[in-house]
């Protein structure tokens, strides 16, 4: 197969996605919400002001991302490959790995440009009230797109064998572990639970996928105002804060995303289409 | 022979206990075709499946054009139409066509295929939104698309261009074989009949 038929095939399922109702209606509400949070943080002022818009904005990035990336990835194969699509593209000649790739591709690419539209929409946002760009949420939108991107090659990488809603459970479970893993971490290291944890926790830290914590979330957790994006974390009275990730955290879970994303190539071609 | 042989095949689905096909023989000659008919259930489907090569044999061998039809050489010679509604919703026609000439590396104009089978040439709707009869010629489209040297239609609908498109591909010297559960006119327009139930020649 052709660079120009790959860029087909690629171009041709960005618009199929971009057809899609549900696409359109979760793109448009996070624009709807963003003019809220705007709204509302324009009220405030000083430090207040710039906590309240970083912190709608990191919500609505978590929550909204991971709709769209269980979404896009949950629903990457499992249904076309029934109703016989992922057959005629193999049987015009494509090879199923190919085939996966390439969809898995399509997929990154539709949510790195919902991000993108929400990204700038809250850019645009910090300007309106007087803020200017706002380089820490910049940031903060890249960790939110690097987890999302998790959700949706591990939702995709059990689309090919079960169901999408099943897929997309796979997909928030692995997210909910990767952040599982990361509080643990910091909880040890920051002596809210007891040593003796370290060989459990250490070797599990090391293996398993960690979710990405931005400075942005890092700093607004000591102020307590993180929200649903990054709890602050109390054990035995003692008060956790989950540092930012480091530069091997990000390349370690992007390691990760691209195993699942394998494995999601992988099934396609095991399975029979 | 470069057209289709299959000999002894019999294939049996992921996670499933009988085989869907038993022992199943047959050749077709270039220009000459096959229909395949039967009952619900009676493996029509997976024949065709399993000679564009999305099922592998269990047992037995399938050659299409010389080679077995995992090959993807040998898969963009093959011209498939599967049996159901094979498009994502939001999939325009012109874009279904571009994506299959795309694959199969054609630089024949969509136009072309879209008006073979009865169908504007600049064809824009969104397939989700046509009825059934024109999906199927949608996916009849597709699978002439790129000029194929085999034609394997699993359910296509018998209009006047489907028999049309037939008959073309056949004095193309072109290997056809239609599964279909109502044969119609295909046997007397194929020259040939494999009837199946449950599984094995009838």
């Amino acid at each position: 197969m052709s660079g120009a038929a790959i860029a087909v095939m690629l171009r041709i399922d960005l618009r199929v996605l971009a057809r899609r109702l549900w696409v359109q209606m979760t793109t448009l509400a996070g624009l709807v919400i963003i003019a809220i949070v705007a709204i509302f943080a324009a009220g405030d002022s000083g430090q207040a002001q710039i906590d309240a818009l970083r912190s709608d904005s990191a919500s609505l990035l978590l929550i909204g991302g991971l709709v769209v990336a269980v979404g896009l990835g949950g629903g990457a194969f499992s249904r076309d490959a029934s109703s016989g699509y992922l057959g005629l593209l193999v049987g015009s000649g494509a090879t199923p790995s190919r085939v996966g790739a390439i969809r898995i591709t399509a997929r990154i690419l539709a949510l790195a440009a919902i991000f993108a539209i929400w990204g700038v929409s809250m850019q645009l946002a910090s300007l309106a009230i007087g803020r200017g760009f706002d380089g820490a949420l910049a940031v903060h939108t890249l960790a939110a797109l690097e987890n999302a991107g998790l959700v949706l090659c591990a939702s995709a990488a059990l689309a090919s064998v079960i169901g999408p809603i099943a897929a997309g459970v796979f997909g928030i479970m692995v997210f909910i572990t990767a952040q599982a893993v990361v509080n643990l971490k910091a909880d040890l290291d920051q002596g809210a639970i007891e040593r003796s944890s370290r060989s459990f926790i250490d070797p599990v830290y090391s293996v398993l996928p960690r979710a990405i914590v931005s400075p942005m979330i890092a700093e607004l957790q000591h102020r307590s105002d993180a929200g649903p994006a990054a709890p602050t974390i109390n054990i035995n009275g003692l008060t956790v804060y989950v540092p930012a990730s480091h530069l091997s955290d990000v390349l370690w879970t992007l390691l990760w995303t691209l195993i699942f994303a394998g494995l999601a190539t992988y099934g396609v071609r095991r399975r029979q289409l | 022979m470069d057209g289709i042989i299959v000999s002894e095949l019999t294939v049996r689905y992921q996670g499933t206990a009988e085989p869907a096909i038993i022992g199943i023989s047959c050749a077709v000659g270039p220009g000459k075709g096959l229909c395949v008919t039967g009952p619900e259930g009676s493996g029509k489907s997976t024949l065709i499946r399993a000679l564009v090569g999305l099922v592998p044999p269990t047992r037995g061998t399938v050659s299409v054009l010389g080679g077995a039809p995992q090959l993807p050489a040998v898969r963009t010679q093959i011209g498939y139409s599967p049996d159901r509604l094979p498009f994502p919703r939001g999939m325009r026609v012109l874009d279904a066509i571009r994506l299959v000439g795309a694959i199969r590396g054609t630089a024949d104009a969509p136009s072309a295929a879209l008006e073979q089978v009865g169908l504007p040439p600049d064809d824009r709707r969104v397939i989700s939104t046509l009825e059934l009869g024109e999906v199927r010629r949608v996916s009849l489209a597709c699978a002439i698309t790129g000029s194929p040297r085999a034609l394997l239609l699993d359910d296509p609908w018998e209009y006047p261009e489907t028999v049309d498109v037939i008959r073309r591909a056949l004095s193309d010297g072109v290997v056809v074989v239609v599964g279909t559960l109502d044969p119609g006119g295909f046997p007397d327009l194929l020259g040939a009949t494999l009837t199946l139930a449950e599984g094995r020649p009838a």
